[in-house]
């Protein structure tokens, strides 16, 4: 009788125990399908405050063209794309995120295709270091958060270069397997737990980010050398040579095909860099951007800019991106040189 | 390596997974002997290198108190020990707070020196490890235990990792059998482990952490905040202190279970105390109850009169306070412990020849009372367990008696309330379970194993979900 009851209270507490685990395993697993495949707002909230940006600027204009400018945290930094509405008819919005390579811009047309969002222009960033296959791994290796991809966007990785894909679908698996800690940032949100009253809290992540999708930076001076020394120890690798990569050429390819595809015209742009970064370019390096250059040019058939030199070194804190005044420099010069031109291209075309 | 962090759940089952397929009994100890030495040198593996130079200073000790047999001698090993444990705590802990204070003192002297500290690491858990080296060799020179003959199994005893770092005090009379006991693999005893690892994530990361949004802001600039806000954030410290302590010490005995050890209960429903005496029995029960045996009852205890007994009272809380922390505001803290403690006790005298109001105050109205007056003198005190200074507690306390307008809690109030509902459910749920020794089992056998399960795994996600960002290193982490 005893020895039953022994055996019974074993059992109950076996069961208990795999309970937990299968009952912690299940909540990861819902929580993973609605992450990755419904809720946008919880896997990606940074673009989804964007795209809702980039629709209530369109709604205030119905009928002007949009320009659309993607990148990485060059252009969201360095672009202050109001400064372009109010000189033209035009909406010209800044959709730069931070870490954004040729991958997830492809991912982001996709998304704004399949959102129904309109643009008439798209103003890539290439930055040339996302195309080298010269260092022992690429940025998009580095910097692509595989997690803010669905399963569908990040099946793409697949295919994508073996030094390139490994990082960003470890991410994503990660954050697959266990949400509730990858995105638990997000889903606290979503709950409405720790609402900080106005002005008293934490910055929001993506905070300020102006209707433009444009982000000043306001930078300590003295934090200036210690940025510069980071940025370098993360960029110089990759000026002194290169090779062009292939799986985020593609990419790149990719994008321009389907802004065509929805009856968007591109301009490419090389971001303005300091004389702290222009200079590290070795010949090899020089001739190699210049080549992808020329193809973009003739090959594909868009147009490209060449901003690199366009703002003084005293537009930047870390050689490579902007402060505010030099954001203001650089968008008051794209918007004359190449923004303008696009849009006289385009009403030609259309006329 | 925190206990609510992935690295510790992977670091954890990797050890759990070996144990239990080691089939010997004392490669297991040398396994957790392995595992508590990497456990510890992921904080600094020096430091990790003194603990065990000192613990097996400590068994040599106790192994040469066995030998000889004059009291003198034995006296003698004691001592050594006895300064070789209290030196490296005072060295590593107090050297620069009574430098500080000799220069302060010589300051308000007239002589005029500036103080530099010097850079001393302070090992992770030296003030927990060191009690416990002490029960052991104070045990054996008593002649309640005799000295262990297994070098292993005292190491093991020092560094277990469940318990290195913060507790909860392990006594060698409890833990050494346990050592040489041969384990099995025990169904219950995984589910209470996980059952409280559980439990323990949920206290630290849901509620401590979350407290910790209220409590930091307020304390670093009381002046600017109301006093609404700052009887907030001394309540929300209470709780705090409590989720973060008693969270640790969970998943210290979850862990523990999971390796087929025992150790002792640390919390028992402290603010359900009616008096501060029940509440020093019920908070941090390791340390008050070595506290008990190897300070206040050596100094006396209360056999030698009332008011010998409340020196020894005060004696013994300002020391515990001073072993919280190298600071005159922990030291503050401990005397008005002990002042509470020896209030209480001429309360007490002064009850007797009362019996109506004693039978008043034993109704559960009056029981109520107490408690919420027990509760408020620790939300009061505890202010003094977080101020920055001693000056910086007196501002907070003038801030919480002295009503005035300043700014709000940072975050709005309903995080709060859900957590200070969470203590209060966990508390009265605690109090059914630990009715009788059985009710808990019966409780446990009773509810199916999927509404076990699942309540287990709903409260790990949900620490997980609600945790406010980066986890925070344990309070007691400090000690």
């Amino acid at each position: 009788m005893a020895d039953c009851r022994l055996k019974s209270w074993r059992r109950h507490n076996r069961r208990a125990a795999f309970w937990l685990l299968g009952a912690f395993a299940a909540s990861q697993l819902v929580l993973a399908v609605v992450v990755d495949q419904g809720s946008l707002e919880i896997r990606d909230p940074e673009y989804v405050l964007l795209q809702d940006k980039l629709r209530d600027r369109e709604a205030e204009a119905p009928d002007n063209p949009v320009a659309v400018f993607l990148g990485s945290s060059r252009v969201a930094h360095g672009f202050d794309a109001a400064r372009s509405r109010a000189e033209s008819d035009a909406t010209v919005f800044n959709f730069g995120i931070p870490g954004s390579g040729p991958y997830l811009q492809t991912v982001i047309l996709d998304r704004l295709a399949q959102a129904g969002v309109r643009y008439d222009i798209l103003v890539l960033e290439v930055l040339h270091t996302f195309y080298n296959a010269t260092g022992p791994r690429s940025l998009d290796h580095s910097l692509l958060d595989g997690a803010r991809l669905s399963a569908g966007e990040a099946a793409g990785l697949l295919h994508y270069g073996s030094p390139v894909r490994t990082g960003p679908l470890r991410r994503w698996f990660y954050a697959r397997a266990l949400p509730s800690n990858r995105h638990q940032a997000e889903l606290r949100d979503a709950l409405q737990i720790d609402v900080f009253r106005p002005g008293r809290g934490p910055t929001p992540p993506f905070e300020p980010i102006d209707p433009f999708g444009f982000r000043p930076l306001e930078i300590p001076t003295d934090k200036w050398e210690e940025f510069t020394a980071l940025a370098h120890r993360q960029y110089d690798p990759y000026f002194a040579r290169f090779r062009l990569d292939p799986a985020p050429w593609g990419r790149l390819l990719m994008a321009i095909d389907q802004a065509r595809g929805a009856g968007a015209d591109v301009v490419i742009v090389l971001m303005p860099e300091a004389t702290g970064f222009r200079r590290l370019y070795t010949s090899d390096c020089r001739d190699g951007i210049a080549e992808m250059i020329r193809r973009l040019r003739d090959e594909v058939g868009v147009t490209v800019v060449d901003a690199r030199d366009w703002v003084e070194d005293s537009g930047f804190y870390d050689h490579h991106h902007l402060l505010p005044p030099g954001a203001a420099a650089f968008a008051d010069r794209f918007h004359s040189d190449a923004l303008l031109p696009a849009l006289e291209r385009r009403a030609k075309s259309r006329n | 390596m925190l206990f609510c962090t992935g690295e510790y759940v992977l670091f954890l089952a990797a050890v759990v997974t070996l144990y239990w397929l080691t089939p010997w009994r004392r490669p297991r100890v040398w396994l957790l002997l392995v595992a508590s030495f990497v456990f510890y040198a992921s904080w600094n593996k020096w430091l990790a290198l003194l603990v065990t130079a000192t613990s097996v200073a400590d068994y040599l000790i106790a192994r040469g108190m066995d030998a000889v047999q004059r009291p003198r001698d034995r006296r003698g090993l004691l001592i050594a020990s006895l300064v070789m444990n209290l030196g490296l705590l005072c060295y590593f802990k107090y050297t620069n707070f009574f430098l500080s204070s000799l220069y302060e003192t010589l300051n308000a002297l007239g002589a005029s020196y500036t103080f530099h500290s010097l850079s001393i690491i302070l090992p992770v858990g030296i003030s927990f490890y060191t009690f416990e080296a002490i029960n052991y060799t104070v045990d054996v020179y008593r002649g309640k235990m005799r000295a262990v003959r297994q070098l292993d199994y005292f190491l093991l005893f020092i560094l277990f990792f469940p318990h290195l770092v913060a507790g909860p005090i392990v006594r060698a009379k409890d833990f050494l059998p346990q050592a040489a006991r041969r384990k099995r693999w025990s169904w219950p005893r995984v589910g209470l482990g996980l059952g409280l690892l559980a439990v323990g994530a949920f206290k630290k990361l849901a509620i401590a952490d979350r407290m910790g949004l209220f409590v930091d802001p307020v304390f670093a600039a009381p002046d600017q905040y109301s006093t609404v806000a700052c009887w907030t954030a001394a309540i929300a410290f209470t709780l705090q202190v409590y989720c973060d302590f008693s969270g640790y010490s969970d998943m210290a005995l979850g862990s523990a279970h999971l390796l087929g050890y025992k150790l002792v209960i640390n919390f028992r429903m402290p603010f359900l105390s009616a008096n501060i005496s029940e509440f020093w029995r019920r908070w941090h029960i390791s340390l008050s109850s070595w506290l008990r045996d190897y300070l206040f009852i050596p100094l006396g205890g209360s056999r030698h009169g009332f008011w010998r007994t409340q020196r020894n009272l005060l004696i013994t809380m300002t020391l515990a306070g001073l072993w919280h922390g190298a600071n005159w505001q922990f030291v503050v803290w401990g005397l008005l412990q002990g002042v509470l403690l020896a209030g209480h006790r001429i309360f007490q005298k002064l009850l007797e020849p009362l019996k109506g109001m004693r039978e008043e105050l034993a109704t559960p109205l009056g029981t109520i009372v107490r408690i919420a007056l027990t509760f408020a003198s620790c939300v009061v005190s505890f202010v003094l367990f977080r101020a920055q200074s001693l000056r910086a507690g007196g501002d907070m306390l003038a801030r919480m008696f002295i009503p005035a307008d300043g700014l709000r809690t940072p975050l709005f109030m309903h995080a709060f309330w859900v957590s200070v509902g969470a203590v209060v459910i966990g508390h009265m749920f605690g109090r059914y379970l630990s009715a009788s020794p059985f009710v808990w089992q019966r409780a446990w056998r009773n509810t199916p194993a999927l509404v076990l399960g699942a309540a287990a795994a709903a409260l790990i996600v949900l620490a997980l979900v609600v945790r406010p960002g980066a986890t925070r290193a344990f309070i007691y982490f400090q000690f």
